[in-house]
């Protein structure tokens, strides 16, 4: 499987700094910052966006699910990256990727921004299908940008991804066991016109 | 005058990186290009980012704020009078956002200097402004070079968020009462609250009435979410021993 995994980072990786366009791109995407600002803001916006009380309350949950979520991918690295410690791919293959980006000393496995990316973005599936599958897409143009510039392999980011899902998953079902705490903080939220 | 790779801190004399030579020139040529000192510490690197981010994060969080409050029909906090007037500022304050963060590198002085910044690495970076080409790289830093960490995300973003609100809230109320639209009730005559009073109110005649109606109706509410909640919801299954739920 480590085997595949080099082999298909290898594959992405080999257009690197062949099309300097493609590169810029691909740099800027990758960053820790743009697009898990986007992503974050866009959680952000569904606070606001719905249209009648009941459409409200599901997004206003579907955002306070991504909230949570995005707390527990964090944790759930942690421990993930303590069980693994993988290191990065230009240092396990040094000479061979083409690195379009800085040298991380966090370790490799799993992609931390990848796993906040996607429990975002599932989390927001929760709330409308049009807007979790846009930040979907997002998230996973960020993990192959990752792969791209060579700052992880494609294990990780799909390891990422996975807790990113599985933190929604868990998040979903505690929300689940805790209703109606979610409910009760919306309607006090309501009072000064918050909710 | 001691050059500071980025990373360093106090005086820097004798700690440059092994491709000091290759450095060294980039930043002579970066020194007459921006007309910049070399010579700066960690916090003064991350200091640059923070500011930057702050921006990034206001612009962000204020366009989606105002996509949502234009998709939920929330006058309150539109900052233009129209709905889709609105949803193109929303629209345009995103992608100025993004433009502004990316292109700030070529206008203000960081630890991205025209020359230094290299693919794959953050470090051995000086302080001036980055050229055109470099501008993709320029904000891949490191958090131990300069760059933010995970606990600066998790803080910033939230604070920028609300201050975010604040200005919307202000400014809609401003809106508001500029154009006399500010309706206390709905078209049936009924007092709303929540988002469903921003909808006709600025925020603060908005916080007046639900703050009323909350006091009003908490109880009752609260007792039918409970009520409504499955039997296997642990609140539920906490408050029913006090409360007939």
């Amino acid at each position: 499987m480590f085997e595949f995994d080099r082999w298909l980072l290898l594959r992405i990786n080999s257009v690197a700094g062949d099309i300097p366009i493609l590169d810029h791109l691909a740099r800027l995407v990758a960053s820790d910052y743009l697009m898990l600002a986007l992503i974050t803001a866009c959680v952000f916006g569904i606070w606001f966006a719905g249209q009648t009380s009941a459409e409200r309350i599901r997004l206003q949950l579907a955002a306070l699910i991504a909230m949570a979520s995005i707390g527990l991918s964090n944790a759930a690295v942690w421990v993930a990256s303590l069980a693994f410690e993988r290191v990065r791919p230009y240092e396990e293959l040094d000479g061979t990727v083409a690195l379009l980006f800085y040298r991380s000393t966090d370790p490799s496995f799993p992609s931390n921004p990848i796993a906040v990316a996607f429990a975002a973005s599932s989390a927001v599936w929760i709330g409308g299908r049009r807007m979790g599958i846009a930040l979907t897409c997002l998230s996973s143009l960020y993990a192959l940008a990752r792969v791209y510039v060579g700052a992880n392999y494609p294990g990780d980011v799909v390891g990422g991804a996975l807790i990113g899902l599985l933190v929604t998953g868990v998040a979903y079902i505690l929300f689940a066991f805790g209703r109606p705490i979610a409910e009760v903080a919306l309607r006090l939220m309501r009072g000064i016109a918050g909710a | 005058m001691p050059a500071c790779p980025v990373g360093t801190s106090g005086t820097c004399i004798g700690a440059l990186p092994s491709d000091a030579g290759r450095i060294i020139s980039a930043v002579q040529g970066a020194l007459i290009r921006s007309n910049k000192s070399v010579g700066y510490e960690f916090e003064v690197a991350q200091g640059v980012m923070t500011r930057h981010y702050l921006l990034l994060v206001f612009l962000l969080s204020l366009g989606a704020l105002q996509f949502g409050a234009s998709l939920g029909g929330l006058r309150g906090l539109w900052l233009l009078p129209h709905k889709r007037w609105n949803m193109v500022l929303a629209f345009a304050l995103g992608i100025a956002g993004i433009s502004i963060f990316i292109l700030l590198p070529i206008w203000t002085s960081g630890p991205w200097a025209s020359g230094t910044v290299v693919d794959g690495t953050s470090e051995g970076r000086y302080w001036g402004r980055a050229s055109f080409e470099e501008l993709s790289r320029a904000r891949n830093l490191n958090d131990i070079h300069g760059g933010l960490n995970g606990g600066d995300y998790g803080a910033w973003f939230p604070l920028t968020a609300l201050v975010a609100v604040g200005f919307s809230v202000v400014v809609g109320a401003i809106n508001l009462h500029l154009g006399n639209r500010s309706r206390p009730e709905t078209e049936d005559g009924s007092v709303t609250d929540g988002f469903e009073a921003l909808a006709s109110m600025d925020w603060f005649s908005a916080t007046r009435h639900s703050w009323r109606a909350l006091g009003r109706t908490v109880w009752p509410d609260l007792r039918a979410l409970l009520r409504e909640a499955p039997r296997w919801a642990i609140p539920k299954l906490i408050v029913r021993r006090w409360i007939d739920v």
